[in-house]
């Protein structure tokens, strides 16, 4: 178990920007979780942690020694790969015990150790086949057990759960998040999809372009978005986002005004306001904040969405599951709020109601 | 009568077609016995002369009374094709003991680490087999003697490592650089070094190409012709040119020819067959998703 820490770390391929300047702490056992769209640096940064890719700048500390120029094997990590990354000639018993044959382990306390992680992760009857005789699903529990049969400084996985169908993912999820518990070891998860980083991180790091665009708690992240992309990039359906402008203590765009609490009541042209659709609440009449037409009406099972189009905007509305609307029928809502957040359009940052 | 007429012209339809079918098929097996017989014949010839007496030879004869005696001939002190074996052996077994290696390593490099100039290298090793050879076998046989291993199988050996190197390089990179990253990668970050990564992982994956690429080797060194005749005399002469031994004063000996064609043959036939289960499947199979 160990610290990783980042240290104004960049990474240039050619003319073209991988990773910004950026810097990061991840304590000792926590979980921290890398989030972005394809493309966002996340994974380039976990390579640079991993070793695989050398870093243009800066410095990578792990358990406080310096490990930049240090080569993968002698960072003591491990790491989970997105394609598994099985030995496909070796048998499964072989595969999860390769890290220790490597360390020069004898065949004996090997096999104990093989066996003792095959039972964590279900594969005992399933030692002496090869991965091509697996199933996905179990080739991840291989992958995952090659992982944790020696106990490292930190795990590393790269969208490990990208290639499972939804209901593994969310059976490998529990237990990845089961294991991490357990074995209390440090681990920095990469990810595209919000709902694995929001139920297994103690921290999430939301990258976009080559740079962090907020660092937090899931419930900060989701509660206080430091910026536009971070506001439409986490919550499913996202957050709405509605320009217009502030005037006398409210929100005005076309077809929507929307009263704002004291602190974000300041006059402002030219902003964006964000509110979450479980934070807007579709009325009987027409006495909300706006009405708009219904362009789309989709049951969830728990919960009904409502997208309706209000003016240029088009809004998604979380209603009560027993709740009914023709399409193009007008359906009025109400907008709670304190629930509203203002970004300026210009630099996209939150308006900060406490700096208002 | 309508109602009859439709199902019969589909009936008549698809009897033309299978007739068509069964033409099709019949033409495909005559020619593919034709070129099967093309190929074959003359290797039963030479098998059927190794073992007549020389008076059988020149008949055409397909029944004949088989003997051993071209093959006691042939290994007896006239043509001493035991040695020549030997020689041949040795040029093969040195040649692909150095190639398949350095060739290994060198297509791990090409594939996977990247050079100033990128790919001038590889096509530039690749570019050294447009030298017609005879363009290179004064100077080789100069610089031979001047060394002082000129009819030597280092000579020999020399040379058939220039010869086979690029091309088992380009023959293994091709399969290396179909591997997915992942597997070597995860070695190197389960404690691995690069060099036992490609030991433990890469080399046994890519096992498929490297043995395709030996027996390419083996083929060409067995074969190789040109350069052993100049660059041999008496010590280091290899089968190939072992033949040229059954064109005597007294005319061509064709049952020594025979026996000699049949030893260079045999031991390629066998280690094709022995090692072609190789070619079947690769074993990345599992590896990745």
């Amino acid at each position: 178990m160990a610290s990783v820490e980042l240290v104004d770390i960049s990474k240039h391929f050619g003319l073209a920007v991988g990773v910004e300047t950026s810097s990061m702490h991840v304590a000792d056992g926590e979980f921290m979780v890398f989030l972005g769209p394809s493309g966002c640096g996340k994974t380039t940064t976990m390579r640079m942690i991993a070793g695989l890719v050398e870093p243009t700048e800066g410095q990578i500390i792990i358990d406080g020694e310096d490990v930049t120029d240090a080569p993968p094997k002698d960072r003591d990590i491990a790491m989970v790969f997105q394609n598994y990354g099985l030995y496909p000639h070796m048998t499964v018993g072989d595969n999860i015990g390769y890290p220790l044959k490597v360390r020069g382990l004898s065949k004996e306390d090997r096999r104990s150790k093989v066996a003792e992680v095959a039972g964590k992760v279900e594969l005992e009857h399933l030692l002496d086949r090869r991965p091509a005789a697996l199933s996905g699903g179990q080739r991840q529990r291989v992958a995952l057990a090659r992982a944790i049969v020696r106990r490292p400084k930190a795990f590393l996985m790269d969208e490990p759960l990208s290639n499972l169908d939804a209901q593994l993912r969310v059976t490998m999820r529990a237990e990845i998040k089961h294991l991490q518990r357990e074995l209390g070891i440090t681990t920095i998860y990469v990810t595209h999809d919000q709902i694995e980083a929001m139920t297994l991180a103690d921290r999430i790091a939301v990258m976009y372009k080559g740079s962090i665009q907020q660092l937090g708690t899931p419930e900060e992240i989701y509660d206080t978005p430091a910026n536009l992309f971070v506001a439409g990039f986490i919550g499913s359906p996202p957050m709405n986002l509605i320009q217009g402008a502030v005037k006398d203590g409210t929100f005005q765009a076309e077809g929507l005004s929307v009263p704002l609490g004291p602190d974000l009541s300041r006059d402002r042209e030219d902003v964006t306001l964000g509110i979450r659709p479980e934070n807007i609440t579709v009325t009987q009449g027409e006495d909300g904040h706006a009405t708009g037409k219904v362009y789309s009406f989709e049951m969830t099972g728990d919960a009904v969405l409502a997208t309706i189009d209000v003016g240029k905007a088009r809004i998604c509305a979380r209603g009560d599951r027993r709740l009914r609307a023709d399409l193009g029928a007008r359906l009025s809502f109400r907008i709670d709020p304190a629930s509203c957040h203002l970004f300026d359009n210009e630099t996209g940052s939150r308006i900060d109601p406490a700096r208002s | 009568m309508t109602e009859m007429a439709i199902p019969l012209a589909a009936d008549r339809k698809r009897i033309r077609r299978r007739r068509r079918g069964t033409a099709l098929k019949t033409v495909r097996v005559v020619a593919i016995l034709a070129l099967s017989l093309l190929w074959l014949a003359p290797i039963a010839w030479i098998i059927a002369t190794a073992f007549k007496s020389p008076v059988d030879v020149l008949s055409l004869d397909i029944f004949f009374t088989p003997t051993l005696e071209n093959f006691r001939r042939a290994f007896g002190p006239n043509y001493m094709l035991g040695d020549r074996l030997w020689n041949s052996t040795i040029v093969t077994v040195g040649t692909l003991i150095v190639a398949i290696p350095v060739s290994t390593a060198a297509a791990y490099a090409f594939s996977r680490f990247r050079f100033p100039g990128g790919a001038i290298w590889p096509l530039g090793l690749l570019a050294t087999q447009f030298v017609p050879a005879v363009m290179v076998i004064i100077p080789l046989f100069i610089l031979f003697r001047t060394v002082g291993i000129l009819d030597t199988p280092l000579a020999l050996i020399g040379v058939n490592l220039s010869i086979v190197i690029p091309y088992a390089i380009w023959m293994i990179k091709g399969f290396i650089d179909a591997l997915p990253l992942d597997m070597e990668e995860a070695a190197m970050t389960d404690g691995s070094s690069r060099f036992r990564a490609m030991i433990d992982v890469v080399v046994p994956v890519a096992m498929p190409g490297i043995v395709t690429a030996t027996i390419f080797c083996f083929v060409v060194t067995w074969n190789e012709f040109f350069f052993a005749l100049i660059l041999t005399q008496n010590e280091s002469v290899t089968l190939p040119v072992s033949l040229m031994s059954a064109r005597t004063d007294r005319g061509d000996a064709w049952e020594i020819m025979a026996v000699i064609g049949l030893t260079i043959m045999v031991p390629m036939m066998l280690i094709s067959r022995l090692v072609q289960r190789h070619f079947l499947k690769g074993l990345t199979t599992g590896a990745v998703r």
